[in-house]
């Protein structure tokens, strides 16, 4: 099994690509190489570097608690994305703690698509670690706001 | 650039063609990432859990994963979930993914984990697809397909049986019957302690009367082997730190002669 390709096939297809490769023996991933849909109304892609403990605010444009959040990270080093939200009650404060870890031969990839969502702080926890990410505020399809933005 | 990139995604490691004509000039920046050393996964999962209306299930781990590895988690949910995620080493996590039937919600980490439970709080069943994988050293050049140098040249003739062609000398005793008797009562400390498995013993024995030599602690000897007058050699598995004493059999005493024990592991 090829966990790289798997993890490249799903992460080109998220970024522009619809190509479905069959490079992959993982059910979950081939499903998800195959999820055809992503209607983006923003995103926002970003190289940056974090030290150990340094934190950073993830800032959307156009966002607000209502919106469907998507946000996918290559990381080089590990870091952690903490996201403040709130439950499906809409009432209730939850708190997240995700890691992404890797190296420049396997490079950890971080995804998470979220709703409900107060604020998100990528935080490193290696030293020097870098990151790339995309994150984008998605709808479904049948939001108007994709024929008027 | 789609095609392009589809094109390239086709390609084998290496072979990156030269490009002219109307393509030329085209930045393929993705190719890098194309070729990487593949990653040794040792254990792995993926399946698939129904979730029905507020009810929640617990991910199954990949056999023997026992949270102090990173495991990498990549999830797709079509509906709106509720993950709940105990790491190692934070605090507990929780967050809603947010998926539909035509557009899937994802949530991919890498982390030590020792729990993933994912719980639907809308009125209709959420299918929970996963795969889970343990991700090895990475500092680790044995930890990708391809990396590991070559360490053992083979030989024409194949490997060496070297436990049926030879033995390692693991100690030795020599005990003067004369100067110091054994008789049929207490026994006779020979060795306080083997320090290696013993697999063969050699007993010359020259008191004219049978022995038998225990192991065991002071007082709680027992025996494993009956040596006859003059002495004998056999395999005889003895664990490493034993004790080994002698004692006399064919008669009361024996304060003649000498006894000269080897083991061999």
């Amino acid at each position: 099994m090829s966990a790289w390709t798997m993890f490249t096939n799903a992460l080109l297809h998220v970024f522009e690509d619809k190509t479905i490769d069959a490079e992959h023996s993982s059910a979950t991933l081939a499903v998800m190489n195959n999820d055809d849909r992503d209607d983006t109304l923003y995103f926002e892609t970003d190289s940056f570097l974090l030290d150990q403990n340094e934190a950073r605010d993830l800032a959307l444009p156009n966002f607000s608690e209502a919106e469907w959040i998507y946000i996918t990270l290559k990381v080089n080093g590990e870091v952690e994305v903490q996201v403040l939200s709130l439950d499906f009650d809409n009432v209730s404060p939850l708190r997240s703690y995700t890691k992404a870890f890797g190296d420049s031969r396997f490079p950890g990839f971080l995804q998470i698509s979220t709703y409900n969502v107060l604020s998100i702080v990528l935080v490193g926890v290696a030293a020097n670690s870098s990151i790339e990410s995309y994150a984008s505020v998605i709808c479904p399809p049948t939001d108007g706001r994709l024929l008027t933005n | 650039m789609i095609v392009l990139r589809r094109f390239y995604n086709k390609l084998a490691a290496g072979t990156i063609p030269t490009l002219s004509g109307a393509g030329s000039g085209v930045t393929v920046y993705e190719q890098k990432e194309q070729t990487p050393p593949l990653l040794m996964i040792q254990k792995q999962t993926t399946g698939a859990l129904l979730v029905g209306p507020g009810l929640t299930k617990i991910l199954p781990f990949p056999q023997g994963y026992d949270g102090t590895t990173r495991l990498s988690a990549v999830i797709r949910v079509d509906n709106s979930v509720r993950f709940s995620i105990l790491n190692s080493n934070a605090a507990a996590s929780n967050v809603l993914i947010k998926g539909t039937k035509t557009q899937a919600g994802r949530f991919a980490f890498v982390d030590f984990l020792n729990s993933i439970a994912v719980h639907n709080p809308t009125s209709s069943s959420a299918t929970v697809q996963y795969t889970l994988f343990e991700i090895p050293d990475l500092t680790l050049d044995t930890s990708f397909y391809g990396l590991v140098p070559a360490s053992i040249t083979p030989t024409a003739s194949g490997g060496t049986n070297f436990v049926a062609t030879s033995r390692i000398f693991a100690g030795s005793v020599r005990l003067d019957y004369t100067s110091s008797p054994v008789t049929n009562g207490a026994w006779t400390q020979l060795f306080a302690s083997v320090g290696l498995a013993i697999s063969h013993i050699e007993v010359f024995d020259s008191s004219g009367i049978a022995m038998e030599i225990g192991i065991g602690t002071a007082g709680s000897e027992s025996r494993i082997l009956l040596v006859p007058p003059g002495g004998i050699g056999v395999d005889e598995t003895i664990a490493a730190n034993s004790r080994i004493s002698v004692r006399a059999v064919g008669g009361s005493i024996a304060d003649v002669g000498e006894l000269d024990m080897n083991l061999f592991s």
